[in-house]
């Protein structure tokens, strides 16, 4: 416990002087498994995960949706998806970041991943909010915080680990995560709604168009509603695997770019070069990630959590509260898919033993993921944010993310308070 | 003094090998050491592929792994993959431990590590969604995810194309239509949820393939520990292990199969004439390792016979 | 990259060209695969595992560019280079920490190699030399390394650069 927890402290430091979040968890869980296990096995574990984590067909997905987001962006088809949305919805104090949060949501309908939603919107999305004079905060918060709906509306890559995991059935898994995303989307709309009540500067009203107009920018979305369409029916027809979609998605917005005009060798040479510098700086983090969860599980972290919580001898609903307070702390400094390979194993038996339903776990665990991903110091939505965004400052972002968190805390409270929301769908089955 | 191993576990905690094996077998290692050897079941230190690496330099001390997922490593127990070998899984399993023993240990195939358990799951047989298979023909083009070599040269050698993919995506695979069938032994269908979607399976006595397993040790942590315990561990792995395994196998494998059929399942036994057609084509299997194992000085018809053998003593032993 | 030698400056270039290529091809590989499985009913056999070597690559050999680029993704709740004093000091601590680990990651892989060199691994379909594969990773790691070491030195391409260039 207590090596674990000088552990988590010394990456803080890391960070904080400014090495890369990888690199940075990189070290310590290398020193700190070192310190536990020995220098030769510990070689030789750093060579397996650095090895093997990058060579993984599945994870291809991660630069291939990249690749398709920013041949979307090259081409246009944000900006006729952004006039479209603004011209329905721009009228309305904070109206571009609720369009956002409309494709945030349905491009997670596309994407089972979190990391590559926030990296397709913020390619998508950005411009545009800054062209109508959004605040950098309210822009970047909105983005993050959407994108993490990438693993909780279907289909959902943490889902189906979640599913294999604990043996728990994947469709109904899927099916559950519906309604916990349409109250997300709500709540962050009402946190939107919140954010310009309070500046109204934050996200400016622009002008009511008329139904001409909207018509008139709602066929110039047809490109990416098309991509939208093929990806989706694809999917869930069973053409393609999530994988396979990635590659159809990215050569669509291939296409479409072309089609446009728009696409240049130098400017497709531009898309390449930035897509493969993304997957590089998230992989990096990916492998620094799993080495320091290496570290901790030997430390022996998680098991002196549950002796800890055995030991309160507390009423269940104590005890969960006690885990989502775990969670979210944990969650602060862990990626996404270390959190649920480290802390499920530990949790799920205590949790079923107590008597909560496994498929509302799930779901209640995806929610504190979805925490995790926004929640500063380690919070690779927000980094995702600063990945595409240079400019804007780690600072800015996880500021703007703030109202999102609340939100997030009252919808994992009424998940909490009321399993029927998550439960109802699934006992349709 | 007391030692602590360190069990690098791959599998999901909830798996019927952590719950009936892996957790058992190290509550049996504590009890006949009295305590003095303990083992810590982690959650896994790397990929499965990874685990025998990890156990040979020593990043854990036990683990569990798939011979198949690192065929190039492994090409000996290949033989016990073989199809039309054994019912079930127990006398497999005692059947591949007897032999590995007799024969294959001394060509050292695990190197470093100290092996202490082997069995076989299985048998393992090919499901489908929607075509029923009761010919050769209608294998022809049959999309098949496979998790194995063995089960890729089946699939290949009767006309189907594999497909390779993690067992994260096998539900997605099957339920959304990617694949028309997988291979699977019956537990694994009801333990990846996926009896929804397939409907069919061709139910080859002695089964089409099964898959192999093993528990190693790192051999230097073995060697530090004090001859009694050796002596008190080895009671209860080796061939208590298999057993344990098959048993664990088989009573899972058993209660699935009687799910599926009251599910509606569609359980199709071959007729002699089309089991003849497949052993036919698929003698191919057992030819090509023969000739694949001859330049490291293994008779290869002598372990199948040796495995024949052992399997045909262990039903009479246990029945 | 302003001020870099001309060597390092094309070489920049050849990798950037090179890891563009790759993600291109793993695009294209990724639809012909998906054609190949409809159009003909069989999937290009190893199409998977070439994918899965390639973002090996892929994520080890775009690395060098991130770095010589100061692209990392870093929490910079603190902005060190504020203080004229502290700024050099942090910087070279950052860039030593960090080419000691892409190192040691480098030398790790090596041992990776030569382990799957010594019993011949090969990938189960394409039969590609996996030792080779795993050469290549650790070489990129290693230069990812060097760029980390060239960037301690306080000159023309510290971690400051962006900063002043918003
Ligand atoms: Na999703
Ligand atoms: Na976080």
């Amino acid at each position: 416990m207590t090596i674990s927890l000088i552990g988590i402290s010394l990456v803080f430091v890391l960070l904080l002087l400014g090495v890369p979040i990888g690199i940075g968890m990189a070290i310590i869980g290398t020193a700190g498994f070192g310190y536990i296990v020995g220098l030769e096995p510990t070689l030789s574990m750093l060579g397996q995960i650095t090895y093997e984590t990058p060579v993984s067909y599945s994870l291809t997905i991660i630069p291939l949706f990249i690749l398709m987001g920013n041949f979307i962006s090259r081409a246009g088809l944000s900006q006729g998806l952004y006039d479209a949305a603004y011209s329905f919805l721009g009228h309305y104090r904070g109206g571009l970041a609720l369009a956002t949060l409309a494709a945030c949501g349905s491009f997670s309908a596309v994407s089972g991943s979190s990391l590559a939603t926030a990296a397709t919107m913020s390619k998508v999305a950005m411009p545009q909010m800054r062209s109508y004079k959004y605040s950098d905060s309210l822009a970047t918060g909105v983005i993050a915080a959407g994108g993490t709906l990438g693993i909780l509306i279907p289909p959902s890559v943490l889902l189906v680990l979640y599913g294999i995991m604990t043996n728990n059935d994947i469709g109904k898994l899927f099916v559950a995560g519906i309604i916990p995303g349409v109250i997300a989307l709500l709540m962050y709309g009402a946190a939107i709604a919140f954010v310009t009540a309070r500046d109204p500067q934050a996200g400016p009203r622009g002008e009511r168009s008329t139904w001409a107009m909207r018509l008139s920018a709602l066929k110039k979305t047809s490109g990416i509603a098309i991509l939208f369409l093929v990806i989706i029916g694809g999917l869930y027809i069973g053409i393609f695997t999530p994988t396979e979609a990635a590659a159809v998605g990215a050569g669509g917005g291939f296409f479409f770019a072309l089609v446009k005009g728009t696409l240049t060798f130098t400017t497709l040479f531009d898309v390449l070069v930035e897509t493969v510098k993304m997957t590089a700086m998230i992989f990096i983090i990916l492998i620094g990630a799993s080495l320091f969860s290496n570290f901790i599980n030997v430390a022996g972290l998680p098991r002196a959590l549950v002796a800890w919580t055995d030991n309160m001898n507390l009423a269940p609903i104590a005890i969960l509260l006690g885990i989502l307070l775990i969670y979210i702390i944990l969650g602060c400094m862990l990626e996404s898919m270390s959190m649920m390979l480290l802390t499920v194993p530990i949790f799920y038996p205590l949790i079923v033993s107590l008597g909560f339903d496994p498929i509302w776990f799930g779901i209640i665990v995806i929610v504190v993921i979805e925490i995790s991903l926004i929640t500063p110091p380690v919070g690779l939505n927000a980094f995702i944010m600063k990945a595409t965004l240079p400019d804007v400052s780690i600072k800015t972002i996880f500021k703007g993310v703030f109202p999102f968190v609340i939100a997030d805390l009252f919808r994992l409270a009424l998940l909490v308070a009321l399993p029927g929301l998550v439960l109802y769908l699934p006992s349709l089955m | 003094e007391d030692v602590t191993l360190r069990f690098s576990n791959w599998l999901p905690p909830t798996h019927l090998l952590s719950t009936e094996v892996i957790e058992p077998w190290a509550e049996q290692i504590e009890e006949v050491t009295e305590g003095r050897v303990n083992v810590q079941i982690l959650s896994g230190l790397g990929s499965p592929e990874s685990h025998y690496n990890l156990v040979k330099n020593g990043v854990a001390d036990l683990a569990f792994s798939v011979d198949g997922y690192t065929s190039d490593r492994f090409v000996l127990p290949y033989a016990m993959r073989l199809p039309f070998l054994a019912d079930d899984s127990t006398t497999a399993s005692v059947a591949y431990w007897r032999t590995y023993k007799e024969l294959l240990e001394q060509y050292n195939e695990f190197g470093d590590v100290k092996v202490m358990g082997l069995w076989t799951f299985g048998p393992g047989n090919i499901h489908t969604t929607e075509r029923e298979i009761t010919s050769l023909e209608d294998f022809e083009g049959l999309r098949i995810r496979v998790s194995s070599d063995i089960v890729k040269d089946i699939v290949e050698t009767l006309g189907g194309s594999p497909m390779f993919a993690p067992a994260s995506e096998v539900y997605e695979l099957i339920s959304r239509g990617v694949v028309d069938g997988a291979s699977f032994n019956y537990d694994s269908i009801t333990s990846f949820r996926i009896d929804d979607s397939l409907n069919y399976v061709l139910d080859i006595p002695g089964g089409l393939y099964r898959e192999t397993h093993y528990i190693i040790m790192n051999q230097r942590k073995w060697d530090a520990l004090e001859p009694r315990d050796q002596e008190a561990i080895m009671e209860v792995s080796g061939e208590a292990l298999a057993i344990l395994a098959g048993n664990a196998w088989d009573r899972n494998d058993a209660i699935a199969k009687e799910r599926l059929i009251e599910q509606g399942y569609t359980i199709t036994v071959p007729d002699e004439a089309f089991l003849q057609e497949i052993e036919t084509e698929l003698s191919v299997l057992a030819e090509d390792w023969k000739e694949r194992v001859a330049p490291m000085g293994v008779d290869g018809q002598l372990v199948i016979d040796t495995f024949k053998e052992h399997i045909e003593q262990a039903e009479q032993e246990l029945n | 990259m302003k001020k870099t030698h001309w060597l390092l400056r094309i070489f920049h270039n050849y990798l950037s060209f090179i890891m563009a290529s790759l993600i291109f091809i793993m695009m294209i590989g990724g639809l012909v695969d998906i054609s190949f499985r409809y159009l003909i009913n069989k999937p290009i056999p190893g199409m998977s595992e070439l994918m899965a070597l390639g973002l090996g690559i892929l994520v080890y050999g775009s690395l060098p560019l991130v770095t010589a680029n100061n692209e990392h993704i870093t929490v910079d709740l603190i902005s060190w280079n504020k203080n004229r004093y502290v700024a050099p000091v942090v910087s070279f601590l950052v860039n030593v920490f960090s080419s000691l680990m892409l190192f040691t990651i480098s030398w790790s892989i090596a041992q990776v190699a030569m382990d799957f060199a010594s019993y011949g691994a090969r990938s189960s379909f394409l039969e590609i030399n996996l030792s080779m594969i795993a050469w290549v990773m650790s070489a990129m790691a290693f230069m990812c390394g060097l760029i980390f070491i060239a960037k301690s030195f306080p000159g023309k391409s510290s971690n400051q650069d962006k900063e002043k260039t918003p």
